[in-house]
This record gives C-alpha cells, sequence and structure tokens, in this order.
C-alpha cells in the first residue's frame, strides 16, 4: 500500500474514478463467473436425492426381491432400474440415474431367494 | 489537476476480491476432491462387497486362492478360502490405487435336501413319546413307528404324535462329511496362557493363526479371547463365566462351560463337553467330538443352558455308539442340528433337527430305551435362512454368509 501511495500520478479525479469503477466492474464480473462456474461443475442436490433413492430401491430389491425393469420418473431426476440375470441364483440390478447434468449407472448384484413352502 | 487516490483503492480491491475468489477456487477444489473420495470409497464399497457376493456363489466352483472381477475392471478382489471350524472362512481384499478394504466372513452352506425334524436309526423298535412331548415337522423313524408311551403320571398329553409326515428310516444314520481340517492357515504363532495373564487378545483373521496353550490349567478364568485364535489343551479345561470367548476354537479332551457362562466358540472335544446351568454358546457356535472309547463320551447341556449351531457327537463303532450320548436337559435349548451316533436324551428343546441312533431317558426308578417325555423338536420354528452344520456332502450346496468378521 505504501508503495502505491508512494507512486504518484496525475490524474483527474473524474477520469480515475470511471477508470476504478470499470477495474472494480471487471473484477466483480470476472468473480462472478469463476463463482457460478464452481457452482456449476459442483455436483448438484438432484444428484444426492438420486444416489439416495437408488440405495433405497437397492434394499427394496433385495428385500422384497423385485425383479422388474422399472423407471422411476422425479422432478429434478429420473432412475431406470435394469434387471438382468447374472449368473444362478444371482441377478445384475444396473440402475441409471439422470440429472439436468449427470448421468451414471451403477451396477449390483442381488441374490435371488427362493420362497420355501412353510408346513 | 488534483490529486486523487480512486485508482489506488481500486486495484486494492481489486486484490481483495481476487483473494476471495483464489480462497474460493481452492476450498471449492479441496471439497470437490474430497467428494470424488468419497464416492470412490463408496463404490470400493460395493465392488467389494458385489464380489464378495461373487465368490460365496460360486464357492463350489473356486479353488482355495483367486480373483474376482465385476463389471467395472478398476476393483479387482482377491481371496483366499480357508477352513475355521466347521464353516469356510473367506477373506478378501479389495484394492483401488491406494485404497484398500478388507473383509472376511464365515459362510457355510444350505442344501436344498429334505429338511427333517428327525431321524431315528432302524433299530427294529418304536419310538415312544410321553409327556408333553411335541415333534413338528417330517420324521423318519423305524418301521414300528411312533406310539404313545405309557410312564406313571407321564402319559402323552398331545392330540397328533407327530405334526409332520412320518416316514421310514435305515439302519444307520446318514453317513457324516468328514471334520478333519479344522483351521487350515498354515501359519500359527504359539503362545502359553500364563503369558497373557489375565489380558485381551484379538487377533485378526489376516494374520496367523494364534494357538494359546492352556496345558496344566484346568480353570480360565479372567481372560479375552476374540479372532483368529486357538484355545488348546491336552487336559480338561473348565471355562469360568469371566472369560470372554468370541469366534474362537477350542481344542481339549473335556471342556466345561461355567453357569452364565456367554461366548461365540466351536469346541472340538475328545471325551465330555457340558454347559452348566444358564451357559449360553451363542451363534455360530458347535460341539464336535469324534471319538470311540469304552468310557462314557457325554455332550450334556444342563438346565437353561442354549446352544446355538450345532451339536455332532460321532464315532466309528457301533459298540462305543453305546456309550456315546447326548442329553439336554429340561429348560435347554439347542437351535440347530443335532446329530448323535449314539444315544439321545431330549428333555429339552431342539429347533432344528435331530439324527440320532436311539433315544434314551432315566428316570429316578428306571431306564427306557426309545423314549422321549417332556422333549420338543421344532424343525419349523427354524428360520428359513438359518444356516446350520455342514453335517452331508452334498455338491448342489449354497452358500451364504453367517457373519463378518
Amino acid at each position: 500500500m505504501n508503495l502505491l501511495r508512494n507512486c504518484k500520478l496525475q490524474a483527474s479525479s473524474l477520469i480515475e474514478s470511471v477508470m476504478a469503477i470499470a477495474i472494480i466492474s471487471i473484477c466483480i464480473s470476472m468473480a462472478t463467473l469463476v463463482y457460478v462456474k464452481l457452482l456449476q461443475s459442483d455436483y448438484e442436490i438432484a444428484y444426492y436425492k438420486a444416489k439416495q433413492k437408488i440405495a433405497l430401491l437397492h434394499l427394496e430389491t433385495i428385500e422384497e426381491q423385485l425383479f422388474d425393469d422399472e423407471v422411476y420418473g422425479f422432478e429434478s431426476y429420473s432412475v431406470t432400474k435394469q434387471v438382468k440375470e447374472y449368473s444362478p441364483g444371482i441377478n445384475q440390478v444396473d440402475f441409471e440415474l439422470k440429472t439436468n447434468t449427470k448421468k451414471e449407472t451403477i451396477h449390483f448384484l442381488v441374490k435371488v431367494t427362493t420362497i420355501e413352502e412353510t408346513y | 489537476m488534483l490529486k486523487a487516490s480512486s485508482l489506488l483503492y481500486a486495484i486494492f480491491v481489486c486484490m481483495i476480491v481476487s483473494l476471495l475468489c483464489g480462497s474460493l477456487v481452492i476450498i471449492f477444489n479441496y471439497q470437490y476432491r474430497l467428494k470424488k473420495q468419497y464416492f470412490l470409497e463408496e463404490e470400493l464399497v460395493r465392488a467389494s462387497t458385489t464380489n464378495f457376493m461373487q465368490v460365496i456363489n460360486k464357492r463350489g466352483e473356486l479353488g482355495a486362492e483367486g480373483e474376482v472381477q465385476f463389471n467395472d475392471e478398476r476393483f479387482t478382489t482377491s481371496y483366499a478360502i480357508s477352513k475355521w471350524g466347521f464353516y469356510n472362512l473367506v477373506k478378501t481384499k479389495t484394492v483401488f490405487k491406494k485404497d484398500t478394504l478388507y473383509k472376511a466372513a464365515l459362510i457355510g452352506g444350505t442344501s436344498g435336501k429334505e429338511k427333517i425334524a428327525l431321524y431315528l436309526s432302524d433299530l427294529d423298535k418304536p419310538l415312544n413319546i410321553g409327556g408333553a412331548t411335541k415333534i413338528q415337522g417330517d420324521v423318519k423313524i423305524s418301521k414300528y413307528g411312533v406310539r404313545p408311551g405309557h410312564i406313571t403320571n407321564n402319559n402323552y398329553t398331545g392330540t397328533k404324535l407327530v405334526y409332520g409326515a412320518i416316514g421310514v428310516s435305515g439302519k444307520r444314520l446318514p453317513v457324516l462329511q468328514k471334520f478333519d481340517d479344522i483351521a487350515s492357515n498354515q501359519k500359527i504363532t504359539e503362545i502359553l496362557l500364563e503369558e497373557l495373564d489375565g489380558k485381551s487378545l484379538y487377533n485378526s483373521f489376516y494374520k496367523p493363526t494364534i494357538t494359546v496353550y492352556a496345558d496344566g490349567a484346568y480353570d480360565i478364568n479372567n481372560i479375552s479371547l476374540s479372532g483368529n485364535i486357538i484355545l488348546q489343551s491336552k487336559d480338561s479345561i473348565y471355562i469360568k463365566n469371566t472369560t470372554a470367548l468370541k469366534d474362537v476354537l477350542i481344542k481339549a479332551p473335556s471342556v466345561v462351560f461355567d453357569a452364565n457362562f456367554k461366548g461365540v466358540v466351536q469346541v472340538f472335544a475328545k471325551e465330555n463337553v457340558t454347559l452348566k446351568k444358564g451357559a449360553q454358546l451363542q451363534y455360530p457356535s458347535s460341539i464336535y467330538i469324534d471319538h470311540d472309547s469304552e468310557d462314557k463320551i457325554e455332550i450334556l447341556l444342563e438346565e437353561k443352558s442354549m446352544l446355538a449351531g450345532g451339536i455332532v457327537l460321532t464315532g466309528n463303532s457301533y459298540q462305543s455308539s453305546l456309550n456315546r450320548m447326548v442329553t439336554i436337559d429340561k429348560g435347554a435349548s439347542v437351535m440347530g442340528d443335532v446329530y448323535c451316533y449314539g444315544k439321545t436324551q431330549l428333555k429339552g428343546k431342539v429347533i432344528g433337527s435331530i439324527y440320532t441312533d436311539r433315544f434314551y431317558l432315566k428316570t429316578a426308578s428306571s431306564i427306557y430305551e426309545n423314549y422321549i417325555v417332556g422333549g420338543e423338536i421344532n424343525r419349523l420354528e427354524l428360520p428359513n435362512n438359518f444356516i446350520g452344520l455342514p453335517l452331508f456332502s452334498n455338491e448342489n450346496t449354497n452358500y451364504e454368509l453367517i457373519k463378518e468378521l
């Protein structure tokens, strides 16, 4: 600051003020740009919601042995469930999540349990 | 011309804004990397679980060691399968970059074979039941069938003799598979019980097995053993209820568990095993005796004791089978299978199956053969996903997870 203070410039206060406002505007607009870019590249809330939903659907698949293909549509994301046989007694369950900016597939293996007859 | 310093302040403001922006970018970058790391760890856990399931499912086809992969080739899981008592021990290791995930678990087999409540060898004698005896589930007994027994004050009180189908058994019990190799970990570290001196000892299943020798020490008390440990003695041992045992194997000729003892153990004995009043061997526990002797060999579960897992009492000769006996006292219970090549005295409850040569009942006044009075066998109460002892070799065995270690 002292260094800047010692550097004496002759200037008209009006032109100087205009220049200062211009510099600050450019600086702030660049900062805003950086901030927006950062926000965009982050994981959106819908992505976390979709992940939670997939965890829930996975548990539901195991517990209730639901092996049908399904599409689950929500306001900000969608989840597509696809089931295929992986090996005898094991099914591969794929969940594809789609948000506005991201698309990802998560694979699971689920054991097929046979419900035994009771007496 | 007037001196002014607006430009100076503008540059200063610019510097502050750029510092803020810079720190924002750095914070964001670290946060982003943290999230990436978290998602990667999540993927690693998922890959480990998935590959572990593959190992269990292909257990029959897989060798003792190897590698498995799922869709994503980034995650390779190496596995090793060995024996831990009655069960298979699966150890897996999933690696991705600097992260490694270990998982060790006991697995057991469930076969699609017939599930019966009772298999009683056909020794040309009927099965007599009296008192409040209850047999629920299918049975295989001698061709002479089942009859209500007539013992003083203990006539049969039920409405049906067997709540299930009755079939005819063979002259001998179904052949057991061999359980020679109870801990196939080659590397073993040996220590003496005195060295522990009342301390706790935990040993991971990824390390060599520790054998704790308790020779000459009759009472085992005030110690805690957990994990990959074998407690071994050449003499009889009395395990006090101040001892904590979890997932360990016990090898001794005779083992007595003190009243109200609680633990998870697999016992491999030669002569006798006794569970005193209120002792609890929790799942997956078991008792195994394979011995021929002219002396009495007995597994005794006293009043209110409990065992979840299974009991096997066997040997080679028929003559010594007359000296072998499993006694389940009144109020005692077993969850799982009881296999006895000898006599079974059932006064308590078995949730599962009994395979025995003959039943035995000793009262104050007399001894009765092939009598059950007041005992209960309930195969229907056993949960469908219960994994019992792998008694019989079967090619169509499905392996399931028993517990993670």
